[in-house]
Parts: structure tokens; sequence; C-alpha cells
């Protein structure tokens, strides 16, 4: 039995409605990142190129992660997981468990996956090197939410840098929101490290993620309205 | 120097073309705008044709290529990659 303090899940430092908040943006995360994916999908299909490949993967487990998230958030918030941890029946809690793994090492293969696509990582065959040590490292960030978050913003803080070489180039508008986004997201995991002195940082990193997935968003509707940059 | 265009983007190019001009065009417009040597446009096109993105139709003894509704999704479709491709800068 994993000696976890699930008793930290559930007490609520802030309003129970602004636990609701923070499900509605994760489900916005589910929402951007099966879009994002979906296109991904499609321009792999037709043109076949391996960084279409991790892209569409990339986005696919951030969407899979969110929504892991946000199922947890919602069973934590009505109560379900408090009756499986009182019964103390540990079956009961291994959908939880799963779910919170699933969100933990999704969300870490998912940014090894974007980290690849503008990286010269994915033209060498030592790629499944990576995925395999995100997946030790998720394993263990399970007790660990400060790691899992330092990992994570680590991995973001690549994908910013090359996307911001990226906007360079050629100073694409849809770049820099590319890139902004990405930013938003390594603040929202960067500044775990505040919350432990300074609890509002919860609210200010949800409210920093919403802003990410708002500027993905917008992007979204540019490709889908056509519009150029 | 101009980069040197995918597979895809020429036929792209040529699906383009051949929308531009309502779908229907003659060989000799896709040879001039397609930037392409006779025998390599002739060789795509039997390619569209056998995707089914373009159908071939002679007409008093004209040969016209006409888009498909295959041809136009496939527009669409690569104009959203092209721009997905842009944003993130993939």
């Amino acid at each position: 039995m994993v000696d976890i303090n699930l008793a930290a899940l559930f007490t609520n430092q802030f309003p129970v409605w602004f636990y609701w908040v923070v499900a509605g943006i994760q489900l916005l995360g589910v929402v951007v990142s099966f879009s994002i994916s979906y296109i991904g999908f499609k321009a792999y299909k037709i043109i076949k190129e391996a960084k279409y490949k991790y892209f569409f993967y990339g986005f696919l487990l951030l969407g899979l992660s969110y929504l892991a998230n946000v199922t947890l958030n919602i069973l934590i918030r009505l109560g379900y997981a408090k009756y499986f941890v009182e019964k103390k029946y540990e079956i009961f809690m291994l959908p939880i468990f799963g779910a919170y793994y699933l969100f933990l090492i999704g969300v870490m293969l998912a940014y090894v996956s974007l980290a690849a696509v503008y990286s010269e990582v994915k033209k060498s065959n030592k790629l499944w090197l990576f995925y395999f040590w995100t997946l030790i490292v998720g394993v263990y960030t399970f007790r660990d939410k400060l790691m899992f978050n330092m990992f994570s913003a680590i991995l973001l803080s690549f994908i910013v840098i090359y996307t911001y070489d990226k906007y360079n180039e050629d100073k694409n508008k849809n770049r820099l929101l590319t890139c902004l986004a990405f930013f938003c997201m390594f603040l929202f995991h960067l500044f775990v490290l505040l919350e432990s002195f300074m609890p509002v940082f919860f609210i200010i990193r949800n409210t920093i993620l919403l802003i990410g997935l708002i500027l993905l968003l917008t992007t979204l509707s540019k490709i889908y309205g056509g519009k150029k940059k | 120097m101009a980069e040197r265009r995918s597979k895809h983007e020429i036929i792209f190019d040529i699906l383009n073309l051949i929308s531009s001009k309502n779908g229907r065009v003659k060989p000799t417009h896709i040879l001039y705008g397609g930037n392409l040597s006779h025998d390599r446009l002739k060789k795509y096109l039997e390619e569209l044709i056998n995707g089914g993105f373009i159908q071939k139709q002679e007409e008093k003894g004209k040969t016209y290529y006409i888009l498909t509704d295959k041809g136009y999704k496939f527009i669409e479709e690569f104009k959203k990659i092209e721009e997905m491709t842009q944003a993130f800068g993939i």
C-alpha cells in the first residue's frame, strides 16, 4: 500500500467553487489538446513525416492527461474518492491512483514528444531512451509533486526556447502565440515552488494556465478560420 | 535560392491552380503555372487521377482536368496543415 497522504487532496484551502473553475480550465485543456492532436493526426496521415507523428502523440498524451486529471478532480470534489479512502478497500483506490499516474506520466511524455518535434532528437534512434527515463521519473513523482512539476518545467523550457527561435525566424504572430502559450505552461509548473510558501500561487498558476490555453485556442481558431498571420 | 518543394507541396500547387481556374483547366495552364517539366507534370497528373483528386475530360478534341470533391477536400486540409505547421513552427 502506498503511504500517500491523500488527506491533502481533500482539504480545501480555497472556496469549493474555485476547484470547479480549475476543473473547467482542465476541461478546456482536454478540448484544446485533442483538437490540436487531431490536426497533427491528419497531417501525419497525409504527409507521413515523423515530426507530425510526435506532434500528434504529444498533444494526444496531453489531452489524455488533462482528461485523467479533470476526472480525478471531479471525483474528489463530488466526494466519491473520499468514499473509497474511508472504506479502505485498496482495490477501489486503484482507479484513483491509475488516473493520477496517467496524468503525471502522460504530461511528461507529452512534453518529451513535443520537445522531440522541435529538437534534433527526433532524428536519433535514441528517442526511446528519453521516453524510458521520463517514464521512470514519472513513476517516482507520484510521491513528490515538486519533482513532477520541476521535471515538466525543465522539458517545457526547451520547448519555449525552440518555439521562440522559430518565432525569431520570420516574426510570425501565430508562432509568438504558440511560444507564449508554452511559456504559460512552463510558469504553471514552475510556480509550484512558490505555492508551498504562498498558497495564493495556486490561483495564479491556474490563471496563467488558462491564459496559455486561450492562446492555443486562438491559434486553433486562426487555423480553422483560415486566417493568415 | 528557393527551397525545393516537397511532393505534397507540388500536389497542392497543382490542385490549387486548378481550383483557381474554377476547377477546370487545360494541361498547358498547369504546365506554365505549376513550374514543372512536362515529364514530371505528366507523372503527377497520372498520380492525381489514380488517387481520385482530378478527372480527365475530353471535349471537342481538347483535354481538360477537373478537380474532384476529393481534390477540393485535400486543398482545404492541406491549407490547415500548412497553417498549423507555420503557427507551431514545426
